[in-house]
């Protein structure tokens, strides 16, 4: 009880603080409705629909999924602006386990990345992208999935990192190329060999390809992309995680220790 | 000690050198995370929501800072003795049996040092706690029952204050006159006169060049 009360608490900190930091709020929102409004339309109007699909959607439905992932892998840095600011040394000395305040940050960071992801939905029907009742509700599973499997990979990540400044100058390596790889808003099931491979590596791939499994799954008049199976993109989503947390931890209590 | 590590952990308080509180947080929701983290009282989203015995100690913890409502305001608008004090008080609510603070008053001025310590001395004799110390001010070590002097990381002396005086230091009074002869008669007939009534001070006259002087030396 006592465990489940101190994640509960250290999740509260850091979701308290984003709705007291009204600027984060704003311009978590800014970059994905700019590729919605502006993209997913250009796309459309240059490419027509390419074997019936609406590339509106297609862009809709692999932007919400990389914003939330994202959103959440690099909420993680908060654990490095607790280590900056020497707060991280409080919650170390404090007889809760080294899982559960990891599992606090985590929870933390995906419930802010979270009011994110519900702009861009309201953003996604108002401009028309076909979403039934259904959808709607089934995406609130699917984007606290995405969100806490995003802070497991945020975890692993910046676990050995030591400043902000640092992961500015990592983020080009680590995020944008799954922008592409992950089929955000290009299709992924015809590369080249040695892009597939990458592609597969990419732990947001699945969160994108989940969220299309649920979005088309559930509206099968909607002409679908290709898309992998639902079960092996779940259970690659879940293997994955587990092994992030495991490793994010151990590196991250280890980082601490030394420090 | 490395079994049980938790039990351990809610045994003990740790002051850092430098603070460990969160900036962005209210002073209540700072001591709020830590009585959470070391299990005192369950979660609630706010302090209303919080049991009515936390909500009384607040008001206890407020009032014995001064701050009053400013319990309430963000830490950042705190001044550094206030800081300091909040991690104090922040520290003991689990009741540690030790203590440990590092370089706790370094960079405060003299009167917060002062409250401080006056606060801790009271937290000394109400919960007998044991407070493990580090110091660069010479006269907080002198509160000490035991002190550690560290030289290059490693302990050189060790003992009680009065104990580590009387090995380390002592006082001689260096007495000179022109006239040495009448001067060496003078300080024999004082000694004996003073073994004779039992005082624990002895006197020796030394030869040396003659400079009408009279020093005193403290080593």
């Amino acid at each position: 009880m006592g465990e489940v009360s101190a994640i509960a608490a250290i999740a509260h900190r850091d979701f308290i603080k984003l709705l007291r930091d009204r600027l984060r709020l704003f311009s978590e929102l800014a970059f994905p409705l700019i590729l919605i409004l502006l993209l997913g339309p250009a796309l459309q109007s240059g490419f027509g629909a390419p074997g019936g699909l609406d590339l509106t959607a297609f862009v809709f439905t692999g932007v919400l999924a990389q914003t939330i992932w994202q959103s959440a892998a690099l909420g993680l840095i908060s654990l490095i602006a607790d280590r900056e600011e020497d707060f991280s040394q409080e919650m170390f000395v404090s007889p809760v386990s080294r899982y559960s305040i990891v599992a606090g940050k985590i929870i933390g960071e995906s419930l802010v990345a979270l009011p994110t992801g519900l702009g861009i939905v309201v953003v996604g029907l108002l401009i028309g992208v076909p979403m039934s009742p259904a959808v709607i509700i089934a995406l609130v599973p699917v984007s606290l999935a995405i969100a806490v499997y995003g802070g497991a990979f945020g975890l692993l990540i910046l676990s050995n990192i030591s400043s902000q400044r640092t992961v500015a100058q990592i983020f080009p390596f680590v995020m944008l190329p799954q922008f592409f790889l992950a089929g955000v808003f290009s299709p992924i099931h015809d590369l080249p060999a040695p892009l597939a491979v990458l592609s597969a590596l990419s732990p947001m791939r699945y969160a994108v390809e989940v969220t299309r499994n649920v979005f088309y799954g559930l509206q099968p008049d909607v002409p679908a992309p290709d898309i992998g199976a639902f079960a092996i993109n779940v259970i690659v989503m879940v293997v994955s995680f587990l092994a992030f947390i495991a490793i994010g931890t151990v590196l991250f209590v280890r980082a601490e220790r030394n420090r | 000690m490395v079994a049980d590590a938790s039990a351990v952990r809610r045994r003990v308080g740790i002051i850092f050198q430098k603070p460990s509180l969160d900036r962005n947080l209210t002073g209540e929701e700072n001591v709020r995370l830590h009585a959470i983290l070391y299990g005192l009282y369950r979660y609630a989203p706010a302090f209303r929501l919080m049991a009515p015995a936390y909500r009384r100690q607040v008001h206890e913890w407020a009032d014995l800072l001064g701050l009053g409502r400013a319990i309430f305001d963000p830490v950042r608008t705190y001044s550094g003795g206030m800081l300091r004090k909040l991690e104090i008080v922040r520290s003991l609510i689990h009741r540690p049996l030790v203590l440990f603070l590092d370089e706790l008053t370094t960079g405060l001025d003299a009167p917060s040092r002062r409250t401080l310590w006056a606060y801790l001395r009271d937290v000394r004799g109400e919960h007998g706690t044991t407070i493990v110390l580090t110091s660069h001010y010479l006269e907080e070590a002198e509160q000490a029952d035991r002190i550690c002097i560290i030289d290059a990381g490693r302990i050189v002396a060790t003992g009680a204050p009065a104990d580590l005086t009387a090995a380390l230091a002592s006082e001689w009074l260096l007495v000179d006159a022109a006239d040495r002869a009448r001067l060496r008669e003078e300080l024999v007939r004082l000694d004996s006169r003073r073994r004779a009534t039992g005082h624990s001070a002895s006197m020796s006259a030394r030869t040396m060049r003659m400079r009408p002087s009279v020093r005193s030396a403290r080593r």
